[in-house]
């Protein structure tokens, strides 16, 4: 074939790109006359045809970013069944075609898409699950500190304490939600069925997401405890938060909580560093 | 492409060995494996883009895991989405973080696909083929060679599996593969497998590719398995290697001598020690042809 009547290099790729791209498959793609010149370019054999040499491609396009994704919100797509999955995930990809080097960031949107969807109309607490998912495999990609030496945590005498601030691991993450989905994802590792009987109700919450030494642990918070973390982390020293909290008509904090506190949040890894001015 | 040039960079390949034998696919199955029990593997292979920190500079716990590989172990980065082939022009920001992560582990060289992934700012996270023509000849060799320049180490562009070609191409893939390393003065990543999943699903002698590749551009192989889909071979990386595939690796080493070779498994990831079978049985094909070596893999 005379490489002079061949279509232009950008021409040929977007033209594949959308034949591969199309969730309809093939045969729907090549339904768009735009594209229809281009099985004229393909080579093929009495073995294969050029259509089924392009469907090879756009099964994996789709099945590809469909395991990548099953991979990510493991609990979402283990809730949703494979074939509902297959059906949210193909409605996502139309509107969010991946636009990332890194096939771990295409379900950056998908929590908000998943908000929107009927299925999550359907079974109300999807969105949040989905947006739980996201932010455990974002905690991931985060930096850790080292742990706090104990030891050293000792020798700071009495009176200092009141000045402390606390520096939280860079992985920590404090998301709002308004369903227990934290149970489901804490349960994930149960048998379906078992999942599948897990009532998810509506209950605000705000859940604390940080990387531990394998992993990454999600605590469902009370209200004392999570203004705490966040005022801590806005930079209140220790005294400046234990006045907040006993001033406050809204909290009731019992006597030795703090400590309670502190000590969980540096064995869990929450908090890390101590400063002082 | 000066001529000096040229033959300045194929040397460098040649003296420049810091990665020997059979080295093996790190993946994050593997990675307790790996840290706690050190098995006795040359080397490892990673996918770059796991690594990059491209969501906002941070590595987390991938590049934690790496950096601790790193130090037991030398590493090759190997890329999916550098898209050398694509319309839309090379993506410096991606580029630069290839190259500061390239520059951490100290790769002694980088490689990705002679293909397309995505254009108009997409990408579909495939290896897409790509029209061996002219005009791409002078796109791919120009772009590898300022790779390689950014990259500041040696750079080698992998052959695709490809399931479609196109008639209009104007060379086979083995001659196009060759001059674009030439022209560039990069290296070749010749995956056997690849080779024999396209010869299968276009017609074409495997033996005949690898005759036609320099020997001197060749920095490393690829080993890994497929799968039959109809009437065509799938590079799905999620079987052993095939005996016909293990045949051609044979020819391969007559042909391109002591070149470290990786096996390569990305899906249904068996244990390690199926890997390192594998890893066992390339070697031992290479004992047999080019007689015992001894591995210093220098970091």
């Amino acid at each position: 074939m005379a490489s002079e009547i061949a279509p232009p290099w950008s021409k040929l790729q977007e033209s594949l790109q959308k034949i591969l791209t199309d969730s309809g498959g093939v045969n729907n793609a090549l339904s768009n006359p735009s594209v229809q010149f281009l099985p004229h370019f393909l080579a093929e054999t009495s073995a294969v045809s050029a259509r089924e040499r392009l469907g090879v491609y756009c099964d994996a396009y789709f099945l590809r970013i469909l395991e990548s994704l099953g991979s990510d919100f493991p609990t979402l797509k283990e809730f949703l069944g494979d074939k509902n999955f297959r059906h949210l995930i193909a409605d996502y990809l139309k509107d969010h075609p991946s636009r990332f080097k890194n096939i771990s960031l295409i379900g950056e949107r998908l929590p908000k898409f998943v908000s929107r969807h009927p299925l999550n109309r359907k079974f109300g607490f999807l969105a949040d699950l989905s947006r739980l998912e996201w932010e455990v495999l974002s905690c991931l990609y985060r930096d850790r500190l080292s742990p706090l030496n104990l030891e050293s945590l000792r020798q700071i005498p009495e009176k200092s304490w009141p000045k402390a601030r606390f520096i939280l691991d860079p992985s920590v993450r404090f998301i709002e939600l308004d369903w227990d989905v934290d149970r489901l994802w804490n349960e994930r590792m149960l048998a379906r069925a078992k999942k599948r009987s897990l009532k998810i109700k509506k209950s605000e919450r705000s859940l604390l997401i940080v990387r531990d030494h394998q992993w990454v642990q999600v605590r469902a918070l009370g209200l004392e405890e999570s203004t705490a973390l966040k005022r801590l982390r806005g930079g209140a020293s220790l005294g400046n938060l234990c006045d907040f909290l006993e001033n406050s008509r809204k909290f009731q904090v019992k006597p030795g909580a703090i400590q309670v506190w502190i000590r969980d949040w540096i064995s869990s890894g929450v908090l890390k560093r101590l400063v002082f001015p | 492409m000066n001529q000096d040039r040229i033959k300045t960079k194929a040397q460098a390949f040649r003296d420049k060995k810091i990665v020997c034998g059979v080295g093996v696919g790190l993946r994050s199955v593997h990675y307790d494996h790996v840290l706690s029990r050190r098995p006795a593997v040359p080397w490892f292979e990673v996918i770059s883009e796991n690594y990059m920190g491209l969501r906002g500079d941070q590595g987390g716990r991938p590049l934690e895991i790496l950096e601790e590989a790193r130090r037991n172990y030398p590493i090759v980065l190997h890329g999916v989405s550098l898209n050398i082939g694509s319309a839309d022009p090379l993506d410096k920001n991606y580029l630069n973080a290839l190259k500061r992560l390239a520059d951490r582990i100290d790769s002694p060289h980088v490689t990705d696909h002679l293909c397309w992934t995505g254009v108009r700012g997409q990408n579909l996270h495939d290896l897409l083929p790509l029209p061996y023509t002219a005009e791409g000849l002078n796109l791919i060799s120009s772009r590898a060679a300022q790779i390689q320049d950014i990259l500041g180490r040696p750079f080698a562009l992998e052959n695709p599996s490809t399931y479609l070609a196109f008639r209009h191409s104007q060379m086979p893939e083995w001659e196009f593969l060759a001059e674009a390393a030439r022209q560039a003065g990069c290296g070749i990543l010749l995956d056997i497998n690849n080779v024999y999943v396209s010869a299968k699903n276009h017609g074409f002698d495997p033996v005949e590719y690898l005759r036609n590749i320099p020997a001197d551009r060749v920095i490393q192989m690829h080993l890994a398995g497929y799968s039959h889909c109809g009437n065509l071979l799938i590079d799905t990386h999620d079987h052993p290697v095939s005996d016909p595939v293990w045949e051609l690796y044979g020819e391969a080493v007559r042909l391109f001598g002591d070149v470290p070779t990786l096996i390569e498994w990305d899906d249904k990831i068996p244990p390690f020690g199926v890997l390192e079978k594998e890893a066992a049985r390339a070697e031992k094909i290479r004992r047999k042809i080019l007689g015992k070596r001894d591995c210093a893999a220098l970091v």
